[in-house]
C-alpha cells in the first residue's frame, strides 16, 4: 500500500504515542514511533516519511531544534503538538519551519484534518515552494501573515479574523484576479472545523467584507463575479521569509 | 484652617516644634513681665516707706518740711532734698491720678511694721515730671539716663491720726530697659539652635522614606527585585533593608509561580492529551461524547487558571487592535454554534490591547450572556474618554446580595443562575481581571428599563479608557 500516508511520530509520552498510533491506524494511516530526537533522526536515515508529528517538550534535544533540523534538511512537513498555550511558543514554532500546530488536548479528529490540510497543501506548491516560504501577502495596503495568521489593516491595526475567516483569505490572496465559484472554494478552505462545510461560502464572505471592506455594502476588495463566484480584485504581493541560517 | 497644616513628615514635625518653642516663650515672658513688676512695686513702695516714716519723724519732733526753715541742728537731712514734702488738710491724690494698690499694701505693711499709726493710706504714679528747681539736679536725676526720658513722678501720701495728710512727692525710680527686644532676640536664637539642625535630622529621615514609598509603588508592576541603599538613622535603614529583603521574597515567589504554573501546565495537559486520543478509540458513542466533554471542561478550567495567574504578568506589550473586528469574530464564534447572539452597528474602534486576553474576556462575557440568558445582544460603542463593551442577557439576573460575590473565583450561587451550568467558575473573576489589566473596569448589574424598573436580564458592562492621542 504505497498510498497510505507515513507518520513519524515523536514524542516522550508513551501514554500519548500509543493511543494516538492506534487511532491513526485506524484511519489508514502508517505510523512510526519515536520517543526522543536522536531516535527520530535515525528513522529518518531509514526511511521516506509523507510528514512528521512531533512534541515540542521532550527531554535532550527539544522539538524546536529537531523541527529546525527537519526543515533545513528533510522534505517533510511537520505538524508541532504543544503543550503549552501561549501564543510564543507556536509562533516561534512556525517561524520555524513548522508547517502548523495542534495544542494538547487535541481532538483526533482534528489533527487528521489539519494532517490532510498539511499534505494537500505541500502536494499543491510542490518542493520549490518550500524552499522560499511565503510569509505573507500583501494587498492594497493590507497584510496577511501566514505564519502568525494574523490580518494588519493599512494603518497598522491588527484586525483580528476567525480561523475560517483566515483560510478563505489566504486562498483568495493565493489566486488574486481568479474567479472563484462556491464549489472551488470550500473544496480549497476546508480545513480543521467540521462545521465549516454546514456554512454558506456567502456567509464567510459576508463577514469578511465586514471586516476589511470600507463599505460592506459595496465591497471593492472581494468582488462577486455575477453567476461566478467571487474574486480578490487587488495587486497581491508575496512576501518571502527570510532565508533562515 | 487644616489646609494650612503640612501634610508631610517634615513640615508638621517642624511646624509643632516651632509652636511648642513660641509658647513657652510666651509663658517665660509673663513670668519675666510679672517678676519685673512686682519688683517695681516693691522698690517704689520701700523708697516711699523710708521717706515717708522720716518725714514723719521730723513732723512729730516738731521740724519743718520745708525748705523755707532749713538751717542750724533742723537741716533737712540729704535726702530729703531729693523730694518734696507736705502737710495738707486733704488728701493730695485725687481721684483722677492713676492710684497704685498693691504698693499701697506693701507700703502699710512697711508702715506698720515701723510703728506708725496711720488712718488711710494712698499712693499715685504721675505722669508729668518732677519739677526741678536747679540745673544740676535737672541733669542729674530728672532725666533718665538710660532711655533719655525724663522720669515720671510717685506721690505718697498717709493721712494721721489727727486727720492731717502727710505726703511725700519724688522722681519715680528709673524705668528698667525694654524687656521685649531681649524676649525676641532670644526667641530667635532658640529657633536657630533647635530648628535647623532637627529640619537637617528630618530630612535625613524623610528622603530615604520617599525613596521608599517610591520604589514600593513602581515594584507593583515589575517581578525583579528592587534594591534600595540603606541610607538615614538606623532605624529607616533598617526598614529600607527589610523592603529589599522583602521585595527579593516576594519576586522570588512570583517567579516560583510562574514556573510552577508552567510545569502544572504540562504535567496536567499531557495526560489530558493521552486520555482525550484514548477516548476517540471507545466504541460505546454515548459514553465518549459525555467523556470528551468532561475532559475540555477540565482543560478549560486549567486554561482559565493559567491565564488569571498570568494576567498583571503580560509577556508582551499591547498593540494597536481592532475592537470591533475582534468582538465581531468571537460574536460569530458562538453564532456558529447555534447561540443566539446579536452585534449591534458598531463604529470602528481601534486602541491598544493584549489581543489574546481581550479575546477570552469577550468570550467569557458572551459565553455568561448566552448561558444563563438565552440571547447575548452587544453593544460597542465610544464614550467620552473611554470604550464600553456591553452585553444585555434575558436570564433570570442575580440578587442584589451575591452580585459582589460573582467575581470571587469559584463562586457558586444558590440561584437558579449557577445550577446546571458547566463552565470554570473563573469567567467573570478573569474578565473582570483582564478589564483592571487593560486600565478598565467590568460592572455586572440587573437591567432596569427606562423608568428604572428592574426587568429580566443581566447587564455587564466592560469599560475600557480610551486614550486619546
Amino acid at each position: 500500500m504505497t498510498d497510505q500516508t507515513h507518520i513519524l511520530l515523536i514524542d516522550d509520552e508513551p501514554s500519548i504515542r500509543q493511543p494516538l498510533t492506534e487511532y491513526l491506524e485506524r484511519q489508514n494511516m502508517r505510523v512510526t514511533e519515536a520517543e526522543n530526537a536522536s531516535k527520530a533522526r535515525s528513522e529518518m536515515r531509514k526511511a521516506r516519511f509523507d510528514i512528521a508529528l512531533l512534541d515540542i517538550m521532550m527531554p535532550g534535544e527539544d522539538g524546536l531544534s529537531l523541527c529546525r533540523h527537519i526543515s533545513e534538511t528533510a522534505d517533510m512537513p511537520v505538524i508541532l503538538l504543544t503543550a503549552k498555550g501561549e501564543a510564543t511558543d507556536r509562533i516561534i514554532g512556525l517561524e520555524i519551519g513548522a508547517d502548523d500546530y495542534v495544542v494538547k488536548p487535541f481532538d483526533p479528529r482534528e489533527l487528521v484534518a489539519r494532517i490532510k490540510t498539511v499534505l494537500r497543501r505541500a502536494h499543491r506548491t510542490g518542493q520549490v515552494a518550500r524552499d522560499a516560504q511565503v510569509s505573507g501577502y500583501e494587498f492594497d495596503g493590507w497584510l496577511l501573515d501566514t505564519i502568525k495568521h494574523q490580518l494588519t489593516d493599512p494603518e497598522g491595526v491588527h484586525v483580528p479574523i476567525s480561523a475560517a475567516e483566515y483560510r478563505l483569505l489566504n486562498v483568495f490572496a493565493e489566486h488574486a484576479g481568479q474567479v472563484l465559484n462556491r464549489d472551488q472554494l470550500l473544496d480549497m478552505v476546508q480545513g480543521r472545523e467540521a462545521n465549516l462545510f454546514d456554512r454558506a461560502i456567502d456567509n464567510q464572505v459576508s463577514r469578511l467584507r465586514k471586516k476589511i471592506e470600507a463599505d460592506s455594502k459595496n465591497p471593492e476588495l472581494i468582488q462577486t463575479v455575477w453567476g461566478g463566484g467571487y474574486m480578490l480584485a487587488a495587486n497581491v504581493t508575496q512576501i518571502i521569509a527570510d532565508e533562515r541560517s | 484652617m487644616m489646609r494650612l497644616w503640612p501634610k508631610s513628615l517634615a513640615g508638621q514635625l517642624l511646624l509643632s516644634l516651632a509652636l511648642a518653642l513660641l509658647v513657652a516663650q510666651l509663658i517665660n515672658a509673663a513670668m519675666i513681665y510679672r517678676t519685673q513688676k512686682q519688683a517695681i512695686e516693691n522698690q517704689i513702695a520701700s523708697s516711699a516707706a523710708v521717706r515717708l516714716i522720716g518725714a514723719w519723724d521730723r513732723v512729730e519732733a516738731g521740724q519743718p518740711l520745708t525748705r523755707g526753715d532749713n538751717r542750724g541742728k533742723h537741716r533737712r537731712p540729704r535726702w530729703m532734698r531729693r523730694g518734696r514734702y507736705a502737710l495738707s488738710a486733704h488728701n493730695p491724690i485725687t481721684p483722677g491720678m492713676r492710684r497704685l494698690p498693691n504698693v499701697e499694701d506693701r507700703l502699710s505693711d512697711y508702715l506698720g511694721n515701723n510703728g506708725l499709726e496711720i488712718q488711710d493710706i494712698a499712693i499715685a504714679h504721675l505722669d508729668q515730671p518732677m519739677p526741678q528747681r536747679r540745673r544740676r539736679q535737672l541733669a542729674n536725676e530728672a532725666l533718665d539716663s538710660k532711655n533719655g526720658t525724663y522720669r515720671t513722678t510717685i506721690l505718697a501720701a498717709v493721712q494721721k491720726e489727727d486727720g492731717q495728710w502727710l505726703s511725700a512727692r519724688y522722681a519715680a525710680p528709673p524705668r528698667r530697659g525694654n524687656i521685649n527686644g531681649f524676649l525676641i532676640l532670644q526667641t530667635l536664637i532658640l529657633y536657630l539652635v533647635l530648628l535647623v539642625p532637627m529640619a537637617l535630622l528630618i530630612r535625613r529621615v524623610s528622603r530615604p522614606l520617599r525613596t521608599l514609598t517610591k520604589s514600593v509603588h513602581e515594584f507593583r508592576d515589575r517581578q525583579e527585585p528592587v534594591t534600595l541603599t540603606p541610607s538615614g538613622p538606623q532605624d529607616i535603614s533598617q526598614l529600607t533593608q527589610a523592603f529589599n529583603d522583602m521585595s527579593a521574597r516576594i519576586s522570588t515567589m512570583i517567579n516560583e509561580k510562574d514556573v510552577m504554573l508552567g510545569a502544572i501546565g504540562h504535567d496536567l495537559k499531557t495526560p489530558l492529551a493521552a486520555l482525550r486520543v484514548r477516548l476517540e478509540n471507545m466504541d460505546d458513542d454515548a459514553q465518549r461524547v459525555q467523556m470528551i466533554a468532561g475532559v475540555e471542561d477540565i482543560n478549560r478550567t486549567l486554561d482559565d487558571i493559567l491565564v488569571l495567574a498570568r494576567v498583571g504578568h503580560p509577556m508582551d506589550a499591547p498593540e494597536q487592535v481592532n475592537l470591533t473586528a475582534l468582538i465581531q469574530t468571537v460574536a460569530e464564534e458562538f453564532a456558529d454554534l447555534g447561540k443566539d447572539v446579536e452585534l449591534a452597528e458598531s463604529p470602528r474602534i481601534v486602541m491598544p490591547l493584549h489581543i489574546t486576553w481581550m479575546r477570552r474576556a469577550v468570550r467569557n462575557l458572551i459565553s455568561n450572556a448566552v448561558r444563563y440568558g438565552e440571547q447575548a445582544r452587544i453593544s460597542l460603542y465610544q464614550a467620552e474618554d473611554s470604550v464600553i463593551i456591553r452585553i444585555d442577557d434575558d436570564g433570570p439576573g442575580i440578587a442584589e446580595a451575591d452580585m459582589a460575590r460573582m467575581f470571587e473565583p469559584f463562586a457558586r450561587l444558590e440561584s437558579s443562575r449557577n445550577l446546571a451550568t458547566g463552565g470554570s467558575g473563573l469567567g467573570l473573576t478573569l474578565a473582570r481581571a483582564i478589564a483592571e489589566q487593560h486600565g478598565g473596569k467590568l460592572r455586572i448589574a440587573n437591567r432596569i428599563d427606562d423608568k428604572g424598573v428592574v426587568i429580566e436580564g443581566l447587564m455587564a458592562e466592560f469599560t475600557l479608557p480610551r486614550i486619546t492621542t
